[in-house]
């Protein structure tokens, strides 16, 4: 007979009506010759299935349809903000006691290698305006963020450190990195971390957390002007850009005042104003944010004060500019211009301005980063787009940096029959030629991120453990073996089988 | 762009099917010239035949057809039906 | 709600969709006119701007849509029946009109054949109507 409980799950299973079931046992002794009695016996009680008749007169009418009761579909944005929704935070996972918090003392401390630190949780409203967390990180996890100290971590510490501080050979120097490496490797948190100690240093961090957002015509887009049609502006995801710095660098916006005239923005901007109340009419106004983020673009770039704005002017703090996925905008975008051909990427003014970063000086001549900075531009590993030219432009990158001459027969160039993006090669090329030894700007790095050492993964899975949701003895041996598992310590794989093992366990 | 290939199912580098047919001497014909009698229904019509009387071939009988100038350009022998229409009869052995 | 062309959109309806409702516009059509004013292809009705939503208007009624097209179509099929050509005959009697067999299933053809145009609105209750009207007709041809 078969057994009422399922063996997965424990439950016991509804029963079945006995019609469909075969007779038992006991069922076949009692009736050996006739089925149907103990059938129709079984079926007496009342409560029980109803027994399927035979030879039963049964009318062609057919039942009417009763109409099906639907429910309202969810209202509109609902389901996209429950797939967006980040939750930073676990009750039911245990609280790490000795866990420090990001400080401008701890984050270049070299003893701290290989453990956690926790986000602080005042700098958690900046991180969510700035949009530094993606839902699929795992953050949700645990009892609240915190990010390994990895290599890199701490050389990004201390660059930051050095850019920031009050002298030094890195003071007010710009560090220009694209940051590449495997799915799951920890692109993204590096930003983060970058962005989190940025934050602690009172830096401006200016994001863009998706650029496929700007490329896949999801937001309105118009020509810049009359004069040059071929241009295109995207004032929706500007303003949307601008309120994100707004509420990111609040505290240090409203202590910056105005120290240059606008005259795009005309009778808008007075003297001693400060740079927070110039960037929220772009905000409100869509139509005219993307002159007030060039206006608080040069400010925030300005060396020194305009005649008339001598008032109250204080030097600029260093900026951070990050930006997530750079292969979508490497290629044509699915706006169409005029003539219902698709737009370049780099015809968006947006992507231009953000591009145009990489190199060490504007079109111009001015430093494009006079008061120091850092960029952070990553690729993606899960979700990009094959874009020859940009791989070329990569391995280029990676030559030179190696040492590789130009000139130099192993120096990658592109095949002439695959059609590279000649506009896409520009943009990483130029920062080479351009570049001047006399300048304090280093030139454009590539900055690959690959798996954690071995500490670094036994310090990762402690942190597992101690949060309660690794019930293992972390061992050496055991961590050697989940180091291997994770492809050679790729965090986003070390951090899945972290939260395998807690199903199994 | 080509013309829409129901129009031409034939190819368009062979332009139209030009063929010899006995046309009268002078045109516009005089009044009381005979119709033109001819099997070529394939013959694309052309301009110089608007205004004369041909007699086309259906597969049984030469058929009378008048040119106008919206025929030029299509075939002689779409307008002439080469089927009868169907009709029931009542069959007389039931 | 907004009016293009005399008709009014629910501010929620996509541009591109709404501008497909126009009899004779399709994705090419809707595509390229977005691309001729810049708006993005998911732009929502609501979100036109005044000037948009008067150059699409303006670029409309240029265009051979709706009744002038239906008008069209039937001014062509009328041309063929009037001329006397085989086309016109066919399409006259609702049989196929290229070359297609009608000694089994041509029960669509009448509903198909645009020489009745004005009668196709909706595909459900006329398309039964045809396929009834096949089985109960003894000489449907």
């Amino acid at each position: 007979m078969v057994s009422s409980f399922c063996w997965s799950c424990l439950t016991r299973l509804p029963t079945a009506p006995r019609a469909i079931l075969p007779p038992t046992l006991t069922a076949q002794r009692v009736a050996a010759f006739h089925s149907s009695t103990p059938l129709l016996a079984g079926a007496k009680k009342k409560g029980d299935l109803p027994v399927a008749k035979y030879r039963q007169a049964k009318s062609a009418k057919m039942k009417k349809k009763k109409p099906v009761e639907r429910t309202r579909p969810p209202a509109v944005g609902e389901r996209r903000a429950l797939r967006k929704r980040i939750v930073l935070s676990n009750p039911n996972a245990l609280e790490v006691e000795d866990m420090q918090d990001l400080s401008a003392e701890n984050m270049v401390d070299a003893r701290l290698r290989g453990s956690i630190l926790g986000l602080p949780v005042p700098m958690l409203d900046q991180l969510r305006a700035v949009q530094a967390f993606k839902p699929k990180q795992g953050w949700s996890i645990f009892r609240r963020p915190g990010t390994v100290v990895r290599r890199e971590t701490l050389e990004l510490g201390r660059l930051i450190d050095g850019i920031s501080a009050e002298e030094g050979e890195n003071k007010g120097k710009v560090v220009r990195k694209i940051i590449t490496g495997v799915k799951g490797s920890g692109k993204s948190v590096h930003m983060l971390q970058a962005m989190s100690m940025a934050f602690t240093k009172e830096w401006v961090v200016i994001t863009v957390p998706e650029a496929q957002d700007l490329v896949i015509a999801n937001t309105a887009y118009a020509p810049l002007s009359d004069e040059n049609p071929n241009v295109y502006v995207q004032n929706d995801a500007t303003a949307a850009l601008l309120s994100r710095i707004v509420t990111a660098n609040q505290k240090v916006l409203s202590k910056l005042t105005v120290s240059q005239p606008h005259p795009a923005l005309k009778t808008a901007v007075k003297p001693g104003m400060t740079l927070e109340a110039l960037a929220k009419p772009g905000i409100q106004d869509p139509a005219v944010a993307w002159s007030v983020f060039q206006a608080l673009w040069t400010e925030l770039t300005a060396t020194a004060p305009a005649a008339g704005f001598e008032k109250g002017f204080k030097p600029r703090p260093p900026m951070l500019v990050t930006l997530d996925n750079l292969a979508h905008w490497m290629k044509e975008t699915k706006y169409n211009n005029i003539d219902c051909k698709p737009i370049h990427a780099h015809d968006l003014v947006f992507v231009q301005h953000f591009l145009s970063l990489l190199k060490p000086s504007t079109e111009a001549g001015k430093p494009s980063l006079p008061n120091g900075g850092l960029i952070l531009y990553a690729t993606s590993g899960s979700n990009s787009p094959t874009v020859y030219g940009f791989e070329v432009a990569l391995q280029q990158l990676a030559a030179r940096q190696a040492g590789i001459k130009p000139s130099s027969p192993e120096f990658p160039q592109p095949d002439p029959y695959l059609n590279a993006d000649k506009r896409v090669l520009a943009v990483f090329n130029d920062s080479a030629s351009t570049k001047s030894p006399a300048s304090k700007d280093r030139s454009l790095e590539l900055q690959t991120i690959g798996g954690l050492t071995r500490d670094e993964a036994q310090g990762f899975m402690e942190y597992f453990a101690r949060s309660g949701l690794l019930r293992e003895n972390i061992t050496d041996t055991w961590v050697g073996e989940k180091w291997s598992l994770a492809g050679g310590g790729v965090i986003g794989e070390l951090e899945k089988l972290g939260r395998r093992l807690r199903v199994i366990a | 762009m080509f013309p829409t290939r129901a129009l031409f199912s034939r190819s368009v580098w062979k332009g139209p099917n030009i063929v010899p047919l006995p046309l009268p001497r002078k045109l516009p014909a005089p009044p009381g010239t005979p119709p033109i009698k001819t099997q070529k229904r394939s013959a694309t019509i052309l301009p110089n035949f608007v205004g004369l009387k041909f007699q086309v071939h259906n597969g049984k009988i030469y058929q009378d057809v008048v040119i106008t100038e919206e025929m030029v350009g299509r075939k002689l022998g779409e307008f002439v039906a080469t089927r009868k229409r169907f009709t029931y009869k009542q069959s007389k052995n039931k | 709600m907004v009016f293009i062309l005399g008709v009014n959109f629910p501010e929620r309806n996509l541009v591109k969709k709404s501008l497909e409702s126009f009899f004779g516009i399709g994705n090419l059509t809707s595509t390229r006119l977005l691309a001729r004013f810049h708006i993005h292809p998911t732009c929502k009705v609501g979100d036109l701007a005044n000037k948009q939503v008067l150059d699409i208007t303006a670029a409309l009624s240029d265009m051979k849509i709706e009744n002038d097209l239906r008008r069209q179509y039937l001014d062509n099929i009328k041309r063929l029946k009037e001329t006397g050509t085989y086309r016109g005959r066919r399409h006259a009697l609702g049989l196929p009109v290229r070359g297609q067999r009608t000694r089994s299933q041509v029960g669509l053809h009448p509903y198909l054949n645009i020489s009745n145009y004005d009668t196709r609105g909706c595909w459900s209750t006329s398309l039964v109507d045809v396929v009834v009207g096949y089985y109960t007709k003894q000489e449907f041809y």
